[in-house]
């Protein structure tokens, strides 16, 4: 022990202080960035043939929970799942339209029920019978828009799959580039805290796409897997492959093969159900709104359409009607075919026959659709024989709903019923996921910057600064003394 | 859990989230306060419309049977009147040929058939009548009249009895004309009864009059008769036109019955129309205010929640603006 080891001692004090003050001064500078892990400084004592010489500095240590960070990244992804699941479901219900509204499809199904029988009560007035005529009009108008509108939303679904998929390349593409930079900084053996920030936000992106773990590797690397099992990145990064479409319609599907499916690394993935790879994101989100969701919502616009069109196309409604051809309401201008009612509501029309726009007339929803002659004007067996028809109960012939006779507008109100229960429970879920995803972002700040702590730590600093500051000065003097003799 | 509270991110997370859900809430209730309706129906009605929907249908059906209860009981008005002016006519005529003792006596008959020509012209009148462009007693036909004028009636008349020389031949043909379709059934170009009208819920109303209907047409017969011999049929054999006259008179008072029944059902068609207006009215009422129900904020409810929420707003205020006033590197310096 000398005069000279405890200048050194002195020094390497000061300088791990002037450390920790540099890496409290990062701490508090990015005291509200997102995924900034709080810096420490590791000590140990530096000891030379046994004997105490100084302090040195390890490194600087983030403070991260892995377990917590997989955690809440998994609630992440399961709250962005089921929020977007209860969004469409939301979205639906306002499709349908709440009855209350003029333009919902039970508004609409009412106003032609309304307007029958005041055409019943007066067959002689051609108002009346335009009445009939617009208000059947308007209620395929609001089928063809319904449809039309969850088309929409399928569309934008694949839309969102494609643009999901192409951050999900760039950002594993970039990880994976992070990681090589990782290993050959610390093998220099320089900070690499600030990458390690940025490799946790592009993970914290992915997992909001897909439920990720993030697996530890040697060198500081890290290994991604998605929670249901699927390699994104261990050394190299997954790809994944999607094509998006540019307009689609009922009838394509994935089973048809019009809609495009998840490939990685070129092979086809499940993305639907227990066995999807990629359950519980945003993406599975997606995937279920464009393939279950929406085209289960359509099923039920088309089972509506379908039992509309067959409530006047059956025979005892209109006597003047050949068998086999279209009612009140058509597929497209002409007869339904059958059997594949896939995108009936958006094809929905109402007959040319007593369709003025069409060059149709409106006599004819009283004479009979297909009479040659115009008949007496007092005639309301044929307005009162469709009103019989609305809302008559009917079994309907689509499977897509439950084969309970119902009356027409029991049908609406049994769609709706059905697309609001579904949301309701979809919310109650997203509530729960998101609760658990707030309680764990909560746990996971309460890990990060204190800035009261982070001041009382800068007391302690500033105190052993000065101290070792201290230390040199009298060992100064004591050589000074020395030399001075 | 100082740590926690004093934790920058957790802090600043924390206090906008309860920021912006106690805003969310806000919105919602004022809303509701201002609407008197829950903001969410779906959730009101915990996703189970088909009550809602039932009564806004029943509300639909309702309006609908406002239309056909009113029009049909302005139809059956117009029937009412006319049939009274007709019954009024031919029981004035047939009383008066019952009660003249001297109708072989060509003044007295002639003042007599005088006055019953013009009721015949009125009963026809009226079975022409139109209210609202229909023909009332022209049932499925309403564009045009259901007869033609009456001097087109008493010439063909004259065709049908033109070889009838007896009292008997001349009732026999005129009556039998009336009964004819090829007589009286193709003068007539009304067509079938109207069709039952729905006016309430499972109730219909059946105003099938037209002016073949049986009582009408064994009315016309007496005072056909009576225009008849205000032509001059049996010109001349003065008993013989007393005798017939009278046969006039009796057919008018035996088709009094029929006449009355007619213008009873036409009068309990009045009367069920009549309910059922007023039920459907009731029932309108009755299915707002259930309708209101479903979807009705409580006021006092969603005051209670406004000021609630109010209050937290505001402790969540004080709550801020102490804790960032809370700092150690405030007492630093």
């Amino acid at each position: 022990m000398s005069v000279t080891s405890a200048l050194h001692s002195a020094l390497s004090g000061i300088t791990a202080t002037s450390r920790q003050a540099e890496a409290l001064s990062s701490n508090v500078a990015n005291a509200t960035t997102p995924g900034y892990a709080r810096r420490a400084v590791s000590l140990s004592a530096q000891s030379v043939g046994g004997t105490g010489q100084g302090v040195t500095v390890n490194g600087i240590t983030r403070d991260v929970d892995l377990f917590l960070l997989n955690d809440r990244r998994a609630a992440e992804a399961n709250a962005a799942d089921r929020g977007a699941r209860s969004d469409f479901l939301a979205r639906l219900e306002d499709i349908l339209g709440d009855p209350q509204d003029q333009g919902s499809l039970g508004a609409r199904l009412n106003l032609l029920d309304e307007t029958l029988l005041e055409g019943a009560s007066h067959p002689e007035s051609e108002a009346r019978l335009a009445a009939v005529a617009n208000a059947a009009r308007a209620l395929a108008l609001g089928l063809n828009q319904a449809s039309d509108a969850i088309q929409v939303e399928r569309q934008n679904a694949d839309r969102d799959i494609a643009a999901a998929v192409e951050v999900l390349n760039t950002t594993l593409r970039q990880v994976r580039e992070l990681n090589s930079q990782i290993r050959s900084f610390s093998g220099a053996g320089n900070d690499i805290s600030a990458l390690l920030d940025q490799r946790q936000q592009l993970v914290d992106r992915i997992a909001e796409i897909v439920p990720v773990r993030e697996l530890p590797r040697d060198h500081n690397q890290v290994a991604l897997i998605t929670t249901g099992g699927a390699v994104l990145l261990d050394g190299n990064e997954a790809e994944f492959g999607f094509t998006p479409v540019s307009t689609i319609v009922p009838e394509m599907t994935l089973a048809s093969g019009g809609l495009s499916g998840l490939t990685i690394n070129g092979r086809p993935m499940v993305t639907a159900g227990t066995a999807s790879l990629i359950q519980g994101g945003s993406l599975a989100a997606l995937f279920a709104v464009r393939d279950e969701l929406a085209v289960d919502g359509q099923a039920r616009l088309d089972a509506m359409a379908l039992d509309l069109y067959q409530r006047f196309a059956d025979g005892g409604v209109d006597p003047t009607l050949t068998a086999g051809n279209p009612g009140l309401f058509t597929d497209g201008g002409g007869p339904y075919l059958g059997p594949d009612e896939v995108g009936l509501s958006g094809r929905l029309q109402l007959n040319a026959l007593v369709d003025p726009r069409q060059g149709g007339s409106v006599l004819r929803l009283r004479d009979g659709l297909e009479s040659v002659t115009v008949g007496p004007t007092g005639n309301a067996a044929i307005l009162l024989a469709m009103t019989r028809a609305l809302n008559d109960p009917r079994l309907p012939a689509s499977p897509a709903v439950t084969a309970t006779a119902r009356s027409a507008a029991g049908l609406a109100s049994d769609v709706l019923s059905t697309v609001s229960t579904a949301r309701l429970a979809a919310d109650a879920e997203t509530a729960f996921t998101r609760a658990r995803h707030l309680a764990l972002t909560d746990l996971e700040a309460a890990n990060g910057v204190d800035i009261d702590a982070e001041m009382q730590s800068l007391l302690v600093i500033e105190k052993n600064y000065a101290a070792n500051a201290k230390v040199i000065q009298t060992v100064d003097e004591m050589i000074s003394t020395l030399l001075g003799l | 859990m100082d740590g926690i509270l004093s934790s920058a991110t957790f802090l600043t997370a924390a206090l906008a989230r309860q920021g912006a859900g106690l805003r969310a809430e806000l919105q919602r209730a004022s809303t509701e306060m201002t609407t008197g309706q829950k903001a969410d129906a779906g959730a009101a009605l915990r996703g189970d419309f088909y009550g809602l929907s039932a009564i806004d249908h029943s509300l639909a059906r309702l309006r609908g049977y406002k239309a056909t209860t009113s029009e049909t009981a302005l139809l059956a008005d117009t029937m009412q009147t006319a049939l009274g002016v007709i019954a009024d006519g031919a029981n004035t005529i047939g009383a008066d040929l019952l009660r003249n003792t001297g109708l072989n006596l060509p003044a007295q008959l002639g003042a007599i058939v005088g006055d019953g020509r013009r009721q015949f012209d009125t009963a026809i009148a009226a079975l022409n009548t139109r209210f609202a462009e229909r023909a009332v007693f022209g049932g499925v036909v309403a564009e045009t009249s259901p007869l033609p004028d009456a001097e087109t009636i008493l010439a063909a008349l004259d065709t049908a009895t033109a070889g009838a020389v007896t009292v008997q031949d001349v009732v026999t043909a005129i009556s039998g004309w009336f009964d004819d379709p090829a007589g009286y059934g193709a003068l007539y170009v009304g067509g079938a009864a109207r069709s039952p009208l729905p006016i309430a819920a499972g109730e219909e109303v059946t105003l099938d009059a037209t002016a073949t209907d049986p009582a009408l047409r064994d009315t016309l017969k007496g005072l056909a008769i009576v225009a008849m011999l205000d032509r001059g049929i049996l010109g001349g054999q003065h008993q013989a036109r007393g005798d017939l006259a009278k046969a006039a008179g009796e057919q008018l008072l035996t088709s009094g019955e029929a006449r009355a029944t007619l213008m009873a059902r036409i009068g309990t068609a009045q009367g069920q129309i009549q309910d059922a207006t007023a039920r459907n009215g009731a029932e309108e009422t009755a299915l707002g205010i259930a309708r209101a129900d479903m979807l009705a904020a409580d006021p006092y409810e969603t005051a209670a929640r406004l000021k609630n929420i109010e209050d937290r707003l505001n402790s969540l205020y004080v709550l801020t603006a102490r804790l960032s006033g809370l700092s150690l590197t405030g007492y630093l310096r």
